[in-house]
């Protein structure tokens, strides 16, 4: 207290209020069959936790995907546009089952490649890339996708660097291009969690059971600013 | 004879590491003095995330500001105080910095205050200078109204459009102003976009005014107050300097009177 006795009441800065873009990128293959409706569950579950947290403006996409790069598998991609229906969303998704895909890893890293491409609100929005697979994923990118030389994980790795205010939350086996996603994003000092899950988990425990906390807590969080817009000479 | 009221000063400041791992902020608030005349510097920078030693090049933008300054006035010829046209003529000294041993790709925000007294304090001036989106607020004595003295150099996207790079120089630009008026200014503060991008306008004029309130004195109270002044939001390093008059309770009431009393 001051030497006159006035006393202003202490001040707490309101909560801001947080807008976030999310798109989920849920492998839709015949391997994840055991799981599928778990990894639904789960999504299920942080929808409802981003409808009660009424300081985030937040819209969500659904990209279900398979293999690209082959040929037998001829399930179609599932590619939705942003929306803010949490009804349609949650409709769509159900609508997803795990079928196609017949060798080892799938086009993961298309899937991550389209996500990128989002329409994302450019103002202060968490750009938000939610990642569920039980396989590898392709070394390259197919030809559909992006037909450049440079279609490697180092491709989708600078796709990344170009999006501000970035978080990729994944759920996946140990493989070492998601190592190196997750090293990437960490050196560039962008949000991500990484919950690798072992490899050729029968159970599938680790894509049924995911703990949504860290993600709702960094969506909570207002965006900073943390990049250039001039370049050095 | 005339007696002129002594003004008392108090001056605190706080930096947070946030959420973050590191802390890439710098704050400092000094006392610099120029033949028989004193004036405050308050000064931030903020280091730019995603880039190597950001943290380093705010510490180092930082002190070479604060030399820069310093050379300045001891260099200086005049014995009167600092005029408004030496604005211009400082702000070119600070365009190149001479800094070593940094990373060229390091970046950080500068926002500079200059207070001082001028004509045996018959007036007050203010010189800012800055780059980048760090702030300096001036709580006005009259009104008790919070007027942002500098405008932020980002685009809509929030990407810096002006900084300093780790060789010392501006890339976009630096801005600078002076202003002066027969009575000082009630506070003077420097944030980082950790703490006005977390919070409204209104509600950092209310966290000066109970800071002033409660006599503030200590770098640990204020980084205390600053936590939970902030609590709901804190998502990155936070940094904020503050200078003020240590006002007359009628004073304080009257400019704080929108505002609810303990």
């Amino acid at each position: 207290m001051n030497e006159t006795g006035f006393r202003i009441k202490r001040p707490t800065a309101g909560k801001i209020k947080t807008q976030a873009d999310i798109v989920f990128c849920i492998d839709a293959t015949g391997s994840m069959d055991p799981c599928i409706e778990g990894v639904k569950e789960g999504i299920y579950t942080f929808v409802e936790g981003l409808q009660s947290a009424a300081d985030v403006d937040y819209r969500l996409r659904l990209i279900a995907y398979r293999d690209r790069h082959d040929p037998s598998c001829g399930t179609a991609w599932h590619i939705n546009d942003f929306t803010n229906s949490v009804e349609g969303f949650l409709a769509d998704l159900d609508g997803i089952e795990a079928e196609g895909g017949g060798d080892a890893s799938e086009s993961t890293l298309d899937a991550l490649y389209i996500a990128i491409q989002s329409d994302w609100r450019t103002t202060r929005t968490h750009k938000t890339i939610v990642l569920f697979t039980d396989a590898d994923t392709h070394p390259h990118l197919h030809p559909s996708t992006y037909n450049l030389p440079d279609n490697g994980v180092n491709r989708v790795i600078q796709e990344f660097q170009t999006l501000r205010h970035v978080m990729l939350f994944m759920v996946l086996p140990d493989y070492p291009a998601y190592r190196q996603l997750e090293q990437s994003m960490n050196d560039a000092d962008r949000k991500i969690v990484a919950r690798f899950v072992p490899r050729n988990d029968e159970r599938y425990t680790g894509l049924r059971a995911v703990e949504w906390e860290p993600l709702l807590k960094m969506l909570g969080q207002t965006v900073s600013r943390t990049s250039t817009a001039v370049d050095d000479d | 004879m005339m007696i002129r009221r002594i003004t008392y000063w108090t001056s605190v400041s706080a930096s947070q590491t946030g959420t973050r791992e590191s802390n890439e902020d710098f704050i400092a608030i000094r006392t610099l003095q120029y033949g028989i005349w004193r004036l405050k510097l308050l000064i931030v920078c903020d280091g730019v995330g995603g880039r190597p030693e950001g943290g380093a090049c705010a510490v180092a933008v930082g002190e070479a500001v604060i030399s820069t300054v310093q050379n300045y006035l001891e260099n200086r010829k005049s014995k009167l105080t600092l005029s408004g046209k030496e604005t211009e003529r400082i702000a070119r000294k600070l365009l190149a910095l001479s800094i070593n041993d940094l990373a060229r790709q390091s970046a950080c925000t500068l926002a500079v205050a200059l207070v001082y007294p001028k004509l045996l304090g018959r007036r007050w001036a203010t010189m800012v200078f800055w780059a980048g989106d760090s702030r300096v607020y001036e709580l006005q004595e009259d009104s008790g109204a919070l007027r942002l003295l500098t405008n932020d150099h980002s685009d809509q996207e929030g990407r810096l459009t002006s900084y300093y790079a780790g060789d010392g120089r501006v890339k976009g630009h630096l801005s600078w102003l002076y202003r002066d008026g027969p009575i000082p200014p009630a506070a003077v503060c420097v944030t980082t976009d950790g703490v006005h991008d977390h919070c409204q306008t209104e509600e950092i004029r209310h966290f000066l005014f109970y800071c002033m309130s409660e006599s503030l004195r200590t770098n640990e109270r204020l980084s205390q107050e600053l936590s939970e002044f902030l609590s709901l939001n804190i998502s990155d390093n936070f940094s904020f300097g503050l200078y003020y008059r240590r006002l007359t309770e009628p004073h304080l009431r009257t400019l704080a009177s929108d505002l609810e009393e303990d």
